[in-house]
């Protein structure tokens, strides 16, 4: 089920009222656990058996954890559930990857293999709750946290409708302390999350599958060959997309969960003003960089055993995001172009260009917001490419080594709202990006917010039909 | 937050939903003064809610009619129902054309279901036959196996009861299409004279549109069609078919039936077609060798029924040209 259908708005005008007539916090979270388990099964009803399975043994794990009587039985016990966490991710999503990596690999040595078609469907939002499953586990390892006695409120943290398919990723550490005390429902966080709401279904409908949508595809089928103009105009449209794709997912997670009384954490915080490809990542996709920050990076060494060794973390680091992203070789080739970038932006800094500072005034943030975005598009080619040829051959045209045949980029009607919508979106951004959170939402003259929510909500109800999957239901 | 402030949510909140209908209300009687029309939209979510009801268990026997626009625009499900049950018999039709593509990854996918025990009405010429023309519906035939899902089904059944009351719900007449005709073509958005149905069949209202214009069309595109392809030779068009009988083969083994049925066409597609394939070297050839019911319009002069833009009948036939078809599967025993 997805925010942006009439069977969610359905589902929730159900949900709500239920939740708010509920007489006791017990009574709400016992609702919200069956609300979550409809809205998955509503998808495939059988993946719900595999995600009780993760949830009920990762409980339990927890349990044993805690209890185990030396480090020795207390690291078995973390060991085994984060295999199993990675068994169930690796062989739904990554089993034919593999397979198919072993078939070209042996036909390199001239032993030919039919391509094997396993049939594995990916179960919603499997990177998502395994990464919170693992988190959950180390965490109770590490003694960060406490496992909970009930099963029901872990259940409640790893199902949980509004973040369930495709985050933000939660921490056990988080949901528990809110799952610990009664939620409370007030008038003005219903309305400050509807409205946040309904922003996240802008940002999909309108922005995502109207405004950019058409020009991605267009630069990114199979069959168009993409001169100098085409691929950037290319990248930029799916830069855009992916973020309002995203991050508009993201807020209505962010609204619908503040309508029940909860708190989910910020996933997006206008990343196209950051200055840098670092600040990006504290900017974009939030709850995943922390996780792979303290899930991968820091068990990794961080930066503490020399530059060097922090630099191979990082890529190392940034090679794993891409192979979460997607079981195929440009996505591995994303993360690691980031990592590269990543690496490249701290040698900068730690070389005497850096001592100078050159980014502290306006026209140079300016400037290096922009490049910093362009890098971004640059590198978003290998995420949207249907593979690595593809992409390599967008790179180049980007590079202006443009096939003969390439195809002028005509500016049609497509172009030109696609052209309006990024200017729009990148000085929005510039705009909101000293502000955190949405606290300061309220405080805005009411005529201008109702202005803007009536644009929106008009604007939504003429956008029918373009609607396509959200892009992160596929990780 | 103060009490001031929560007042003002509710003025916002109520002044924006209050802007929000006007501005719709607006849309619609500007679009309707202009002779404009809500009408249910055709997508993957509709066809593979019908695809879902030919898996059911019979009674009724269900009926699947496959085919392109011909049998999409050429069929009434409630009429071949009505006149069914007149001859006793409970069916349920169940429409599975689409407009603009051959049917034969249909009839795959109906083929390899083993709980499809009914009858498949497949519309089909000598073209559609050929090996190039056999995967158009697969991208939706693998839509319904792999994506679709409850919640996409109680979506499109809202979906299909907004659609007929709001123009808004009309793909077509989104913000970004609107603009793109504007800015593009400086015309509105052109005037269908198609109307598509919750079943999923359409009618074609020539009254409505330019029958000549569309004529034309059709003969210069079908003209354009022949003068870059290269039919087949009949033997190994034949052999290519063999694939095709495997299907029926695999249907009629459950208890199942396949009829293949030629649509009425007329003009220069019926020259062109017997010119480059001549129906005794091709459909007759394959009926010979093939398990199933072959029903060609030019045997039966109760479905040679007029084609206004030479391939589609006009919406006031449909009731017409169902009710022949359902005594002609009576004739042939396949009711």
């Amino acid at each position: 089920m997805t925010f942006d259908s009439l069977t969610f708005a359905v589902f929730f005008a159900i949900v709500f009222p239920l939740y708010v007539v509920a007489r006791s916090f017990a009574a709400r979270k016992n609702l919200l656990l069956v609300a979550s388990c409809v809205f998955y099964g509503a998808w495939n009803p059988v993946f719900l058996l595999l995600l009780a399975f993760t949830t009920v043994f990762d409980w339990w794990a927890g349990l044993r954890i805690h209890a185990a009587a030396d480090d020795a039985a207390r690291r078995r016990w973390m060991v085994a559930s984060v295999v199993a966490s990675l068994s169930i991710l690796g062989y739904f999503k990554y089993a034919q990857f593999f397979a198919n990596t072993a078939i070209a690999a042996f036909a390199g040595f001239g032993i030919d293999y039919r391509p094997l078609d396993l049939g594995i469907i990916l179960p919603l939002g499997i990177s998502f709750y395994i990464f919170e499953s693992i988190s959950y586990i180390v965490d109770v390892y590490k003694r960060r946290i406490e496992p909970t006695r009930s099963l029901r409120d872990y259940g409640l943290f790893m199902t949980f409708f509004p973040h369930l398919v495709a985050g933000p990723i939660m921490r056990y550490r988080d949901f528990g302390e809110q799952i610990a005390t009664p939620r409370v429902v007030t008038a003005e966080a219903v309305a400050l999350g509807a409205y946040l709401l309904i922003a996240g279904l802008f940002l999909k409908i309108v922005g995502a599958d109207h405004v950019f949508a058409p020009v991605t595809n267009l630069v990114f089928a199979a069959d168009y060959k993409a001169g100098f103009v085409g691929a950037w105009m290319g990248a930029f449209a799916f830069s855009m997309q992916v973020f309002c794709d995203f991050a508009g997912y993201s807020l209505a997670a962010l609204g619908i969960a503040r309508m029940l009384g909860f708190h989910l954490p910020a996933n997006f915080e206008s990343p196209f003003a950051s200055v840098g490809i670092a600040e990006l990542w504290t900017r974009w996709h939030i709850s995943l960089s922390n996780w792979l920050r303290d899930y991968v990076f820091n068990p990794l060494g961080h930066y503490r055993k020399g530059r060097w060794r922090g630099y191979a973390n990082v890529l190392i680091t940034f090679t794993a995001c891409g192979f979460w992203h997607g079981a195929a070789w440009h996505f591995v080739a994303w993360g690691a172009l980031h990592g590269a970038m990543l690496v490249g932006e701290r040698m900068i800094k730690e070389s005497p260009i850096g001592a100078l500072k050159i980014w502290e005034t306006k026209f140079a943030r300016v400037n290096l917001a922009l490049l910093t975005f362009a890098l971004f598009s640059l590198a978003v080619v290998f995420f949207r490419a249907l593979d690595l040829a593809q992409a390599w051959q967008r790179v180049c045209a980007m590079f202006a080594f443009v096939a003969d045949d390439a195809a002028a980029f005509v500016w049609n009607a497509e172009a030109k709202i696609f052209a309006i919508g990024l200017v729009v979106g990148l000085l929005v951004q510039a705009g909101l990006k000293h502000r955190k959170g949405w606290e300061w939402l309220p405080r805005v003259h009411w005529l201008m917010r109702t202005g803007l929510l009536g644009f929106m909500l008009v604007a939504i109800v003429l956008s029918p039909g373009r609607t396509a999957a959200f892009i992160y239901f596929q990780f | 937050m103060t009490e001031r402030q929560s007042a003002h949510w509710w003025k916002t909140w109520a002044l924006a939903l209050v802007l929000c209908i006007v501005c719709t209300a607006a849309f619609e009687a500007f679009w309707r003064s202009r002779g404009y029309w809500p009408t249910v939209m055709d997508s993957k979510d509709l066809w593979s809610q019908q695809r879902a009801r030919a898996s059911k268990p019979a009674p009724p026997l269900r009926v699947a009619l496959l085919g392109a626009s011909r049998i999409q625009y050429g069929f009434s499900p409630s009429v071949f129902r009505d006149e069914a049950r007149k001859i006793g018999v409970h069916v349920d039709p169940i429409m599975l054309a689409l407009n603009g593509q051959y049917p034969l990854a249909a009839l795959r996918s109906l083929a390899q279901d083993d709980r499809f025990r009914g009858v498949a009405i497949v519309g089909i010429d000598a073209l559609g036959f050929d090996k190039i023309a056999r995967d158009m519906q697969a991208d939706t035939v693998n839509f319904y196996e792999t994506e679709f899902t409850p919640a996409r089904e109680l979506h499109r059944r809202l979906l299909t009861r907004l659609q007929p009351h709001l123009i808004a719900a009309r793909p077509d007449f989104s913000w970004s299409a609107i603009a793109r005709g504007y800015i593009d073509h400086g015309a509105p958005p052109a005037k269908e004279y198609v109307t598509f149905y919750a079943d999923r069949s359409g009618a074609t209202d020539y009254s409505r549109g330019q029958a000549e214009y569309l004529r034309q069309s059709r003969i210069e595109g079908v003209k354009r069609h022949y003068a870059n392809y290269v039919p087949p030779p009949p033997e190994r068009w034949l052999a290519d078919a063999r694939e095709v009988i495997d299907w029926v083969r695999a249907i009629n083994m459950r208890g199942g039936r396949v009829v293949f049925y030629r649509e009425p066409v007329s003009s220069a597609i019926r020259e062109y077609d017997e010119r480059y394939m001549p129906r005794a070297k091709y459909l007759d050839a394959l009926a010979k060798i093939a398990p199933a019911v072959f029903v060609n319009f030019e045997d039966y002069p109760a479905l040679d029924i007029e084609t206004p833009d030479t391939s589609h009948i006009d919406a006031k036939d449909i009731p017409r040209h169902t009710a022949a078809f359902v005594r002609v599967l009576r004739e042939r025993g396949v009711l």
